[in-house]
C-alpha cells in the first residue's frame, strides 16, 4: 500500500468539507477521484499535499504517518500535485518553474547547471521544451496546465495527485493528455491519483475510482462498478454512464 | 487630594471621547482599505491639515465649532475624490508593485503635506479652546465640551451606521470590501464605489479632526503618529466594522489614558503599536473583521 | 548570442569593476573630504537598500521598518565604546546584536503576511524608537550618546566601501543561488513554494538574518562616524524610509536596482540641498509619488528606462561587440 487514508475528516469552522473518509493506493495504479462540485475531492488534495492538516484521521505514505507533516515535507517524501487552476511562479519562466520543484521537491541536490538540463527534460515530456524561456505570467491557460505537470513531475514524486488536468481541453488535446497520464505510469511508475470532471476521460483510463459527494465517499470501484451505482446515478452522474 | 474615584472617572470620560473620535477617522482608513485594499499611511496627516484648517476658521471667524464641521466636511469631501484619483493609474498592477506604489504615494503626500503646511503656517500648535461651563453631575465637575462632544460622536456614528447600512452606496462599500468581484459581477460600479469610499473617509477624518482640536491639539509632522493609532484600531476591530472601530478605539483610547496617568506619557505613544503588534499576530482579522 | 562575443562582453564588464574599485581605493587621496563624505553615505545607502532589497524585492516581504537593524547597531556599538570596550568587539557586538534582535522577531512577525506584514514592520521601527527614548538608563533618551570624539573619516571611507563590495558580492550569489530561487518563489507564490519543497520559514528565517548582518554593521560604522547619535538619527522615520524609498525608486528584485536609486536620488539630494532651505520634504514627496504612481516596479524595470537604455546600447555597440 503505498499512499492511505484513514477516516479523514475536515471542519473548517462549522464547515464540514470532508468526512471519514478512506482511501487507499497500490503502487502504479491510476485512481479516479470524482464527484459533483464541492464534494471535497480538492480539499482531500490539499489535506494529502499538507496544505491543510485534518480535524480527524490519519494519512500515510509507504506506512509512514505524514498527516502533521508540513507540505515541503510531504513533498521530499513523493507527493506532488497540480492546482486545479494554475499557480505557476509568475515572473519565473517555464524552465525555471520545472528547476525550482527539481532543486527543492525532488530530494536530489545538483548544481544550477544541472539543473537546467535536467529541467529541460520534463518540459520535453510535456511538450513545452519550445517556450522554455517563455514567463509563466506570458504563458497561455493551456500552457500554463501543461507547465503543472511538468512541474509537478519534476519534483520526482512517488504520487501524483492531478486536479483536473483535462477540463477545457478539445478532444485532441485530451486524447493526448490521456497518453502522457498513462505514460507517467507505465514510464516512470508514478502512481496517479485523478481528480476529473470529463468521465470519459477518468473512466477510460482510471483503474479504479472512488466517488466522494457532501464530503463523504459514496463509492468506490472499478469505472464499471461505479457508473452502474445507483447512488452514483443520483449524486452526480445523472443517467447511467454508457461506456 | 481628588478622589481616586474622580480620577478614573476623568481619564474615563477622556478616553472614551478620544477613543470615539479616533474610531470615526480609524474607520475611514478601514473602508479605504477594504474597499481599495491600500494602507492610507497619509491618514493622521490628513487629520492634522483638516484640524488646522478648522482651527484657523475658529480663530479668524469665531464660528461655532459644530458649524466648522459642516464646513469641512464637503470640503475634504472633494479632497477625498482628488486623493482617490492618485490611485487610479496604478490600480491595475501586480499586488506587490500596488503595495510599493501605495506606500510611495501615501508616504510621499505625508512628506508634502507635513513640509508645506510647516512652510505656510509654521511649528505652532493647532487646536479650538471652545469650552462651555462645566456641568455637575453627582458630586463631579465634568467637562460639558467633552459630553457635547461625546453626544456628537453618538450622533455622528448612528448617522454613519445608517448610512452604510441603508443607502446604496453604503451597500455598494461592503459589497467591494467583502469580495470585490462579486460585487463587480452583481453591476457595482467599483471604481466609482471606491471613489466615494475615498470621499466618506476623508469627510470622517474632518468632522474627527474638529473634534479633536477640541480636546487635544495638532501641529504639522504631528500626523503619523494618529496614523499608527488608526492602524491598531482598525486592526484590532476589524476591517468594515463601525463596531469595530468603536470597540478598538475604546479600547484603545482609554489604555492610552490610563497607561498615560500611571506610566507617564511617553509610554502611551507606544501603547497603540503594542496593540498593534499583539493583534497582527494572534489575531489579524481582529474582533469583528469581515476576514 | 555567439560565445566569444558573449566572454568578451563579460571581461569587459569585469574590467571596468576593477577600474571602478581601483579609482573609488584612491579616491580620497585626491579629492575634497566632503566629497569623501559624500561617497561615505552613498555607501552606507547602498548597503541598506541591498539588503533590504533582497527581503523585500527577492522574497516579497517589504520590510519598512529594516533600519530598524541599523539602529540597534548603532546603539550597541556605541553603548559598548562608550564603557571602554574594545573597538573591533564593539563592531562584533553590533552585528550580532541586530542579527540577535532579527532572530527574536522573526517567528511572530512572518506569522504575519502581506500588507499587514508592512504595517507591522513599520510599526516596528516605530516602536523601536520609542523604546531609545523611554530606555534612558541604557540610551540616554533624547539626549543621545556622545562617543570618544576622533576624525576617522578615511578608516570608515574604506569600511564602508569594504561593507558595500561584500553586499554586492553577497547580493551576486545569493541571486543565482538555490536560494535565490527559493526567496522569488516564495515571494511568487508561498503556497506553491511550500508545495513543491521550499522550506519557506527557514529561508524567511535566513534571509531575514542575512538582511539584518549587515545593517548593524553599518549602523556601528555611522555611529563611529558621526561620533553621536540620538533616537531620530538612526530610527526617526524619514531617515528610516529614505534607504526603502531609494530601493523601490531604482527597482526592488534587480541586482542593480536598489543602487541606481540611491545614486540618482542622492544626487537629486544634493542638488535640492544647495538651492533651498525649505521644501527638502515636500520635493522629496513629490518624487516618491511620482515614482509610486508611474513607475512602481522602480527605474530600472520601467518600459520606458528599458527602451532608451536599448538605444543607448545600439549607439555604443560596437565598444560593446
Amino acid at each position: 500500500m503505498l499512499l492511505e487514508g484513514f477516516k479523514v475528516t475536515k471542519y473548517f469552522g462549522g464547515l464540514l468539507a470532508v468526512k471519514d473518509v478512506d482511501f487507499s493506493l497500490e503502487e502504479k495504479e491510476i485512481v479516479g477521484l470524482v464527484g459533483p462540485n464541492g464534494a471535497g475531492k480538492t480539499t482531500l488534495f490539499n489535506l494529502i499535499s499538507g496544505v491543510y492538516k485534518p480535524t480527524n484521521g490519519t494519512i500515510k505514505l509507504n506506512g509512514k504517518d505524514i498527516t502533521k507533516l508540513s507540505p515541503h515535507s510531504i513533498c521530499n517524501l513523493g507527493i506532488t500535485r497540480t492546482f486545479q487552476i494554475p499557480r505557476p511562479f509568475l515572473e519565473l519562466t517555464a524552465i525555471k518553474n520545472v528547476i525550482v520543484a527539481m532543486m527543492f521537491g525532488s530530494g536530489k541536490s545538483m548544481s544550477m547547471t544541472a539543473a537546467q538540463k535536467e529541467a529541460l527534460h520534463y518540459l520535453e515530456f510535456v511538450g513545452l521544451e519550445g517556450k522554455r524561456d517563455i514567463l509563466a505570467k506570458n504563458l497561455t491557460l493551456r500552457d500554463r496546465k501543461t507547465l503543472e505537470v511538468a512541474r509537478a513531475l519534476a519534483a520526482n514524486p512517488r504520487v501524483i495527485l492531478l486536479d483536473e488536468v483535462i477540463a477545457g481541453l478539445n478532444p485532441t488535446e485530451t486524447m493526448w493528455l490521456m497518453d502522457l497520464i498513462k505514460k507517467i505510469r507505465d514510464e516512470r511508475g508514478i502512481t496517479v491519483f485523478w481528480v476529473e470532471h470529463v468521465m470519459k476521460a477518468v473512466m477510460g483510463l482510471a483503474e479504479r475510482v472512488i466517488v466522494l459527494h457532501h464530503g463523504e465517499k459514496i463509492a468506490e470501484g472499478s469505472p464499471r462498478e461505479v457508473a452502474d451505482n445507483s447512488k452514483v446515478v443520483d449524486a452526480y452522474l445523472g443517467v447511467r454512464y454508457v461506456f | 487630594m481628588l478622589p481616586s474615584s474622580f480620577i478614573f472617572f476623568q481619564l474615563l470620560l477622556g478616553g472614551l471621547l478620544l477613543g470615539g473620535i479616533y474610531a470615526l477617522v480609524a474607520f475611514g482608513l478601514s473602508t479605504i482599505y477594504g474597499v481599495a485594499k491600500l494602507f492610507n499611511f497619509a491618514h493622521g496627516t490628513f487629520l492634522v491639515m483638516a484640524g488646522i484648517i478648522a482651527s484657523y476658521i475658529y480663530f479668524s471667524f469665531e464660528v461655532n465649532p459644530f458649524i466648522i464641521m459642516l464646513m469641512v466636511a464637503p470640503l475634504f469631501l472633494v479632497v477625498g475624490f482628488i486623493f482617490f484619483g492618485f490611485f487610479k493609474p496604478i490600480s491595475g498592477r501586480s499586488p506587490l508593485e500596488f503595495v510599493v506604489g501605495t506606500v510611495l504615494i501615501t508616504v510621499g503626500l505625508m512628506f508634502v503635506m507635513d513640509d508645506v503646511s510647516l512652510m505656510l503656517v509654521g511649528g505652532r500648535i493647532w487646536s479650538i479652546p471652545y469650552s462651555l461651563p462645566s456641568i455637575p453631575i453627582g458630586e463631579l465637575m465634568v467637562s460639558s465640551t467633552r459630553l457635547w462632544g461625546l453626544i456628537a460622536v453618538v450622533v455622528i456614528t448612528i448617522l454613519l451606521s445608517l448610512y452604510i447600512r441603508r443607502s446604496y452606496v453604503g451597500k455598494a462599500i461592503r459589497a467591494a470590501t467583502q469580495d470585490r468581484e462579486a460585487a463587480m459581477l452583481t453591476g457595482v460600479d467599483v471604481s466609482k464605489t471606491t471613489m466615494f469610499a475615498f470621499g466618506i473617509a476623508m469627510v470622517l477624518v474632518a468632522i474627527g479632526s474638529v473634534l479633536y482640536c477640541m480636546v487635544l491639539t495638532v501641529a504639522p509632522f504631528g500626523g503619523f503618529p494618529m496614523t499608527v493609532k488608526c492602524f491598531t484600531i482598525v486592526v484590532l476591530g476589524g476591517i468594515g466594522s463601525i463596531i469595530g472601530s468603536l470597540v478598538g478605539g475604546i479600547i484603545l483610547g482609554t489604555s492610552e489614558a490610563f497607561v498615560g496617568y500611571y506610566f507617564g506619557l511617553p509610554w502611551s505613544e507606544a501603547v497603540s503599536i503594542i496593540i498593534l503588534l499583539i493583534v497582527l499576530v494572534i489575531r489579524p482579522q481582529g474582533l469583528f473583521g469581515f476576514r | 548570442m555567439k560565445k566569444p562575443g558573449a566572454t568578451g562582453k563579460l571581461y569587459k564588464l569585469m574590467f571596468a569593476m576593477i577600474v571602478l574599485i581601483v579609482v573609488l581605493l584612491v579616491f580620497p587621496y585626491f579629492v575634497d573630504p566632503y566629497i569623501v563624505s559624500i561617497l561615505y553615505l552613498l555607501f552606507i545607502f547602498i548597503v541598506l537598500a541591498q539588503t533590504f532589497d533582497i527581503v523585500g524585492g527577492y522574497m516579497g516581504y517589504v520590510n519598512l521598518g529594516h533600519y530598524m537593524f541599523f539602529g540597534i547597531g548603532a546603539y550597541t556599538f556605541s553603548i559598548l565604546i562608550i564603557g571602554g570596550t574594545s573597538i573591533p568587539l564593539c563592531f562584533i557586538a553590533a552585528i550580532i546584536a541586530s542579527v540577535a534582535f532579527a532572530v527574536l522577531i522573526s517567528y511572530p512577525i512572518f506569522r504575519i503576511r502581506g500588507d499587514y506584514f508592512v504595517v507591522a514592520t513599520l510599526a516596528l521601527v516605530v516602536l523601536v524608537e520609542i523604546l531609545a527614548y523611554n530606555l534612558d538608563w541604557l540610551t540616554r533618551g533624547s539626549y543621545g550618546l556622545s562617543l570618544p570624539p576622533g576624525y576617522h573619516l578615511f578608516s570608515c571611507y574604506y569600511m564602508a566601501l569594504g561593507l558595500t563590495l561584500l553586499v554586492m558580492i553577497t547580493k551576486y550569489k545569493v541571486v543565482n543561488s538555490k536560494f535565490g530561487l527559493g526567496l522569488i518563489s516564495i515571494r511568487e507564490d508561498e503556497q506553491v513554494a511550500e508545495v513543491f519543497g521550499v522550506h519557506t520559514f527557514k529561508y524567511k528565517f535566513l534571509a531575514f538574518i542575512l538582511s539584518a548582518s549587515f545593517p548593524g554593521m553599518a549602523g556601528a560604522l555611522h555611529a563611529w562616524y558621526l561620533s553621536y547619535i540620538d533616537p531620530p538619527t538612526v530610527f526617526g522615520l524619514a531617515v528610516a524610509l529614505t534607504p526603502i524609498a531609494m530601493t523601490l525608486f531604482g527597482g526592488m528584485g534587480t541586482m542593480f536596482g536598489p543602487v541606481v536609486g540611491v545614486c540618482i536620488l542622492w544626487i537629486i539630494e544634493q542638488a535640492i540641498w544647495t538651492q533651498t532651505e525649505y521644501l527638502h520634504f515636500a520635493m522629496y514627496g513629490i518624487i516618491l509619488i511620482l515614482v509610486g504612481i508611474f513607475m512602481p516596479g522602480g527605474v530600472v524595470k520601467s518600459k520606458r528606462v528599458q527602451a532608451l537604455w536599448e538605444k543607448v546600447k545600439g549607439r555604443f555597440g560596437r565598444f560593446a561587440a
